[in-house]
């Protein structure tokens, strides 16, 4: 009887009155929400260092659903000594498979495979992650809906969620996360992500939001880097030209449209 | 007991509460993104290119040959410019084209070196990549003129990569983007599913950009006369390549028949097979080649699990006797600001017979604009090299538009 009045009281206590989802289902809500296909759109990436100086980057990428994997080119145009580099991604749904990826450099004239088992490193030298570009497998977390709370004028839903093995912290560099869920269309619009190494923080936020074709869409976000209060580093990804349904079919999506260019 | 367990719980979820509202503190950074441009859509023509200053200093004392007398290069080796001009035009269809060319001068040497090597390191300007390129079906490319096609998959040793003569007059010390010559050809290229066929028709004799006499890279104590063939007519290279595609694994199918660079350029006939695996953070290749009679095996690894960082490993046996080995690390550091790297050459699977070692980084001041520097270590083998002497630092300050 003491046990069943704790529970009720602790869910009470911890829990929105409308919360009838447990964690595990708005999180695979959140990875089974439309997110469109055939996507092609602009990137702008700030870097920016501790000491506000700025560096820029401007792609170019075209995504594609192929049943449950998805398909990614993207091309770097800016600034001049990257401009031409491409990357290929083939983001397999099946956990067990690692994720085919090339990378192909002008300088060398050569489109190079990548091993990419390690999510952890640097995507393009910007404060996000691999892990953070590609989907995670939710069955390696454990998840724990802890309270709702309004952010960005809209009510989310705050979850925390902790990876099961020493293996999917060493994959993805994070050894916890708490993910800010948007009650009304799934959107993770913020984040806080706790590096595996060096007590760091990562804070994830999506002050850009937009429905494109229907389709909830990120248009801008970012994601800091901060060790106690300070800013280590920060970046900044805009958005543009964001169009879905277009006629993108598989030859895109290759290493010889990788070679070839924009 | 109950009102104990509410307080608990009270206080425990208040405490909760302060801590994510000390987290959400983390979100306070003023977002400047407004300021980022928009992209635009990509020009009909495009010119760009690069503008490079690099000094070069030979830490040791190796003699050469002058003009006149032997001299002592000891000191400053390279005060060069540089100039990359790329031209791009995209004509419509899916159809493009590429034209390039560069120019240099090099200010440090002075007249006790030999004229030979005046000639070819002083100055010169060249036609780089000159092709135009287009679909004539949808899985049928056809790209006409002087360009690069990179065979194998290793990154610092060559079996099957024979297509492109190479720029090897300074060993370890040529840009990556200047490493390999380009020579014209007509090139198709078919695809089927995961499989590409290539074919390749080079009547462009072009040989290797090797040391001359007058260098301390240079192995004969007199100069040896040597003389490019003719291009085009019986001296024409054909080369054939099929690749396959899976996940995560590869293969290509090679097979050339091409002039061999040293004289007196014989033609050779190459079959050749390259393939990689992926394993986790492991990439494995393999190249193997028969040259004629002689066959050449390659072995690769590539780790890239340690955190932005990544180890390389090849080793190669050519003909059964002679032994290459190659050691690369790389490495991206500061938000990719820095990128370290060190690559040890060895002429064996050990040390006797001579290698070297290169440390250098590249450090991004700002966007386009680098600077790089580091130093070239060589040393000698068992009688097979004299370069020990060559050890020299080096910088380059590049501007990229």
């Amino acid at each position: 009887m003491k046990r069943l009045l704790l529970t009720v009281l602790l869910a009470s206590l911890a829990l929105p009155a409308h919360a009838e989802m447990s964690a595990r289902e708005i999180v695979q809500a959140v990875n089974d929400r439309d997110d469109g296909d055939n996507r092609i759109a602009d990137m702008s990436m700030l870097l920016i260092d501790k000491h506000g100086n700025e560096r820029r980057r401007a792609m170019r990428s075209f995504d594609k659903d192929k049943g449950e994997d998805k398909q990614r080119i993207m091309f770097f145009l800016e600034p001049a000594d990257v401009a031409g580099t491409g990357f290929l991604t083939y983001d397999y749904d099946d956990p067990t498979l690692d994720d085919d990826q090339w990378l192909y450099l002008p300088a060398l004239r050569k489109v190079k495979r990548i091993a990419s088992s390690d999510k952890s490193g640097s995507f393009m030298g910007s404060d996000f992650n691999y892990s953070d570009m590609t989907r995670r497998n939710i069955d390696a977390y454990d998840f724990t809906l802890q309270k709702t709370l309004e952010v960005h004028g809209a009510a989310v839903w705050l979850i925390e969620a902790v990876p099961k093995s020493r293996e999917e912290i060493e994959e993805t560099g994070y050894k916890k996360s708490l993910l800010f869920v948007r009650q009304d269309n799934f959107i993770v619009t913020r984040a806080i992500h706790w590096s595996a190494e060096g007590g760091r923080l990562k804070y994830f936020d999506v002050p850009g939001l937009e429905q494109i074709d229907g389709v909830w869409t990120i248009t801008r976000m970012s994601m800091t880097t901060k060790q106690g209060k300070s800013t280590l580093h920060r970046t900044e990804l805009n958005f543009d030209n964001i169009r879905y349904n277009q006629a993108l079919d598989e030859a895109m999506f290759t290493t010889r449209r990788l070679e070839k260019g924009l | 007991m109950r009102a104990a367990l509410l307080l608990l719980i009270a206080s425990g979820a208040q405490a909760a509460d302060e801590n994510i509202d000390l987290l959400l503190e983390g979100f306070d950074e003023p977002a400047v993104a407004e300021s980022v441009a928009p992209t635009e859509p990509p020009k009909p023509y495009t010119l760009g290119g690069s503008a490079a200053f690099g000094l070069g200093y030979t830490l040791g004392h190796p003699v050469v040959p002058g003009d006149n007398a032997p001299h002592d290069v000891h000191g400053l080796s390279r005060a060069r410019i540089k100039i990359n001009l790329d031209l791009e035009g995209r004509f419509g269809d899916g159809w493009r084209g590429k034209l390039a060319g560069n120019a240099a001068y090099n200010g440090a040497y002075s007249d006790a070196y030999t004229t030979e090597f005046i000639d070819a390191y002083e100055s010169e300007a060249e036609l780089g990549e000159a092709w135009i390129s287009g679909s004539l079906h949808p899985s049928v490319d056809i790209k006409l003129g002087r360009q690069i096609v990179v065979w194998g998959r290793s990154d610092s040793l060559r079996v099957t990569d024979v297509i492109n003569p190479l720029d090897s007059r300074e060993p370890g010390m040529v840009d990556i983007e200047d490493l390999r010559l380009p020579v014209a050809m007509a090139k198709i290229d078919a695809y089927v599913g995961e499989w590409g066929l290539s074919l390749m028709a080079i009547p462009e004799i072009r040989l290797n950009k090797s040391p001359v006499y007058g260098s301390e890279f240079y192995p004969a104590p007199v100069p040896m006369p040597d003389t490019t063939p003719a291009s085009g007519g019986e001296n024409t290279e054909y080369a054939a390549a099929l690749k396959g595609e899976f996940s995560g694994w590869d293969i290509s199918l090679y097979r050339a028949s091409f002039l061999d660079d040293t004289a007196p350029h014989e033609r050779r006939q190459m079959s050749g097979v390259a393939a990689n695996w992926v394993s986790g953070n492991w990439l494995l290749k393999m190249e193997a080649a028969r040259i004629d009679n002689r066959d050449d095996v390659l072995i690769g690894a590539e780790y890239s699990g340690l955190r932005e960082t990544t180890l390389a490993l090849e080793m190669v046996e050519r003909d059964g006797t002679q032994r290459q080995m190659a050691l690369r690390y790389s490495g991206e550091f500061l938000h990719a600001r820095l990128k370290p790297t060190v690559l040890v050459g060895l002429f064996d699977f050990g040390i006797d017979n001579g290698g070297f070692a290169r440390l250098a980084a590249d450090y991004e001041l700002a966007d386009g604009l680098g600077l790089s520097g580091g130093v070239m270590s060589y040393w000698d083998g068992n009688g097979t090299t004299r370069w020990g002497e060559s050890d020299r630092l080096f910088a380059e300050l590049k501007y990229s538009f």
